[in-house]
């Protein structure tokens, strides 16, 4: 029965947030002056808390099945265009139900924590409506059955992440940096489109080259996932550029994702994202945006599977962005900083695990990230609100005792986050540790970079709860706890980050690793045996004793010896600048990219000015001269032969007006006269 | 037997021609020179009705009299409704001194 509901009217779940969008965004302003934030703040949670219940609905449906575990909802034919046949339809899989149930159920949190948060601004109509806007986006994305859907749902999350990072657009700091997610978004989203297009083509031309054009032109479009995983194999055998074209497609799809989700080369947009309000930068890095890289690729994990090369490189940018970005975050200063930092991080090891064939250990660390992300980041909302908008740790201090609400559940992301067990942090991340370790992708190189990235989040996570909530009060304010609508959805966050780990708990620990294997038949892997040796215990206890060695560390620096942590980066002055200048990672994009960007603009400025401008500038004098001669034959012949007929004209006219003199006997006579001529004339002749 | 031909006729029309033709051009009074197109009117009239007896089967030249005539009239009550308002306005009816109407 709930197969039928979801198979009919599974796209409900995407309509109510579109709804909600429209609702605040046509009407919002008028309502937000005639009756105030409340219908806004009811429309926008609601349409997504329906979403949500629809949500349960699919994922309860999905499970109850017994095999397959697949629900099409085809909406209608979009496009039909020769071997291009797209639908708007929705897929329904173990995989999207997940990510559904985090986007709108972390989303509707993150929607109830806003109202309070927005509390006051002249925009909150369009803040709602644009956070309404990204969860459609990202269910589109999330949802759509084809690759070309799914495209709209990648720009349309790339648009709200603009929208809503440039928000308070006043200030042209944060204009900028919404323009440098967008810009950066966009190379990005070229390689995502060309991918796109190179997988089109290439099946298209196989399929008709095999025959198998009627297969296309019946009722499946060459770009739905079904299709694809049953077809992709015919494009085994091609090579172009030198290289095996699933490896070239794959690279195009990973250069997206490396936008998306904020990788080496493309992760430079996200730590500025930081200048949206706080619950923004929550649902960017928890529920929505950034975790679009990580399920593009698992969604496309056959195609991922058949080039090794592709899986090696997404593998070496993982580990190497989440050692990067974790160095980063040990020295950053800014509250929000070191969160955006962390995430750039933890999505490292979601590539990693993507990278090394562990696609359902990256999911299932996509979901616990997004729990313990998000509560870090609405705590943090909390006490930058309570701080009356202070961001540096700095100046922060000793808030446990005024805000333990937010200290606990804080704490609680922050060990989640840190990997200790038995906090969900601690098996998502061992799952993709001892795959990076066992995995026939893996390497020890790999596992290593990770083991150290879980030492050094454990470390800045322990220095950021450090400074923030002990020690004593640095920042001069009085302290109050946030409301309830505040810390509620904190609580929730904290519950699920502390036990949703539960439910992907390793064989080797005893569990059955369930979330895995309900993963298992999108990613096509048949039950396999339950993988454990001695080895995984070996690593388990040694990334839980790096885990402990880092918090030690920061305990040791920021909370037991704070002057220590004054002396080391003098000390190492030179480390400590080139880790707090983000490696100049900044300057150097800005002194090639933009600055070549900028110098090329006005090189082009230049050739038009000077050549094209000189060029248009001689047709222009020729025309003239032209003109001229041409104006002077007009005035001087036309213009005369002109004259002469009208001034003939008028004398022929003064002559012959001397006839007639008014008087009627003169007339007569020369009737007469002439009629006599005439008779005269016809006599003789 | 024929006494009077269609030569008496036309004589008798040109004569009355004539004499409109220079009545027309020698008199100074308006209301003589309207009685000299009177004339040629007739004499024209004339000339009609004696083609029409003498060749024609029909009537027409007799009908074209008798429209010639009818018109004369019309054109006979608005000429001197307009000498009336001339010598109104002139107190005189030369045509000598009544050149105004040219360029």
């Amino acid at each position: 029965m709930m197969k039928e509901i979801i198979q009919n009217y599974g796209y409900l779940i995407v309509i109510f947030p579109l709804l909600g969008a429209l609702a605040n965004g046509l009407l919002g302003r008028m309502m937000q002056k005639r009756y105030g934030e409340m219908p806004i703040g009811i429309i926008a949670c609601a349409s997504i808390f329906f979403s949500f219940i629809f949500s349960i609905i699919a994922f309860l449906s999905v499970v109850s099945m017994q095999n397959n575990l697949v629900i099409i909802n085809n909406l209608f034919n979009w496009i039909s265009i020769g071997y291009l046949k797209t639908d708007i339809s929705f897929l329904f899989d173990p995989l999207s139900v997940v990510m559904m149930l985090i986007i709108t159920g972390v989303g509707f949190l993150i929607h109830l924590y806003s109202v309070f948060y927005m509390k006051g601004d002249p925009g909150f109509y369009r803040y709602f409506a644009y956070l309404n806007l990204f969860i459609f986006s990202m269910l589109v994305l999330v949802l759509a059955d084809n690759m070309l859907f799914m495209f709209i749902g990648w720009e349309g999350v790339g648009l709200c992440s603009y929208l809503l990072i440039g928000f308070w657009y006043e200030d042209m700091k944060n204009a900028v940096a919404g323009n440098k997610a967008f810009i950066v978004n966009r190379v990005g989203d070229l390689g995502f489109l060309l991918g796109i297009f190179l997988l089109f083509s290439l099946l298209a031309e196989q399929l008709s080259a095999g025959g198998a054009l009627s297969l296309a032109n019946g009722n499946s479009s060459i770009l739905s996932f079904s299709f694809l995983a049953e077809n992709v194999h015919l494009l085994g055998g091609i090579n172009i550029f030198g290289m095996s074209a699933v490896t070239v497609i794959c690279l195009c799809l990973f250069a997206g994702a490396t936008g998306k989700s904020a990788q080496i080369p493309l992760y430079v947009w996200l730590p500025d994202a930081m200048a949206g309000p706080t619950p923004v930068s929550a649902l960017i890095h928890a529920a929505t945006m950034v975790t679009a890289g990580v399920y593009m690729i698992a969604r496309l994990s056959f195609l991922f599977s058949m080039s090794s090369t592709a899986l090696g490189v997404i593998a070496v940018t993982g580990a190497a962005t989440a050692l990067l970005a974790a160095s980063l975050g040990c020295v950053q200063n800014d509250i929000k900083k070191v969160l955006a930092y962390s995430t750039i991080s933890q999505l490292g090891y979601m590539f990693l695990a993507m990278g090394v064939g562990a696609y359902s250990a990256g999911i299932f660390h996509l979901m616990t990230h997004a729990f313990f992300k998000a509560c870090l980041f609405l705590g943090a909302g909390s006490v930058i609100l309570a701080l009356h908008h202070e961001q540096d740790i700095t100046r922060m201090g000793g808030l446990r005792r005024f805000m333990p609400m937010t200290f606990i559940t804080f704490i609680i992301a922050a060990f989640a986050i840190s990997g200790l067990p038995p906090f969900s942090g601690f098996f998502s991340k061992d799952e993709i540790l001892w795959s990076a370790w066992s995995s026939s992708n893996g390497h020890p190189l790999l596992w290593f970079a990770g083991f150290l990235t879980a030492g050094m989040t454990s470390f800045y996570m322990t220095r950021l709860a450090m400074l923030t909530f002990f020690g004593e009060n640095r920042s001069g304010l009085i302290i109050k706890e946030s409301p309830f609508l505040v810390t509620a959805p904190l609580m929730i966050l904290a519950f699920f980050s502390l036990f949703a780990g539960f439910t992907g708990v390793p064989e080797a620990l005893g569990g059955n690793n369930m979330f895995s294997h309900f993963l298992d038949p999108v990613f096509g892997i048949q039950g396999g045996a339950a993988h454990h040796d001695t080895m995984e215990y070996v690593l388990m206890s040694a990334s839980v004793l790096i885990v402990i060695a880092g918090a030690g560390l920061g305990y040791l620096l920021y909370g037991h010896r704070p002057q220590l942590a004054r002396i080391l980066p003098e000390k190492f002055r030179h480390l400590h600048k080139l880790l707090y200048n983000k490696y100049f990672i900044d300057e150097i994009y800005d002194a090639v990219f933009v600055s070549g960007t900028k110098m090329f603009a006005s090189f082009i400025s230049a050739f038009d000015k000077y050549v094209i401008d000189l060029i248009v500038n001689i047709f222009g004098f020729v025309l003239r001269i032209e003109a001229m001669i041409i104006g002077w034959f007009d005035l001087h012949f036309i213009d005369k032969a002109v004259d002469l007929i009208a001034e003939f004209t008028l004398s022929a006219g003064s002559g012959a007006r001397k006839i007639q003199t008014g008087r009627i006997q003169a007339y007569v006579m020369l009737m007469l006269f002439a009629v006599t001529l005439g008779i005269l004339y016809r006599l003789i002749f | 037997m024929e006494i009077i031909g269609i030569q008496s006729y036309l004589i008798i029309s040109l004569i009355m021609f004539s004499a409109g033709i220079f009545t027309t051009v020698s008199r100074q009074n308006i209301i003589g020179i309207f009685m000299g197109i009177e004339l040629i009117l007739n004499s024209a009239a004339l000339n009609f009705a004696a083609f029409s007896r003498f060749s024609a089967i029909n009537l027409e030249g007799q009908a074209f009299s008798i429209f010639i005539i009818v018109l004369a009239a019309a054109e006979a009550a608005i000429a001197l409704a307009l000498l009336l308002s001339i010598y109104r306005r002139h107190k005189e009816i030369n045509a000598e001194h009544l050149n105004k109407l040219r360029f």
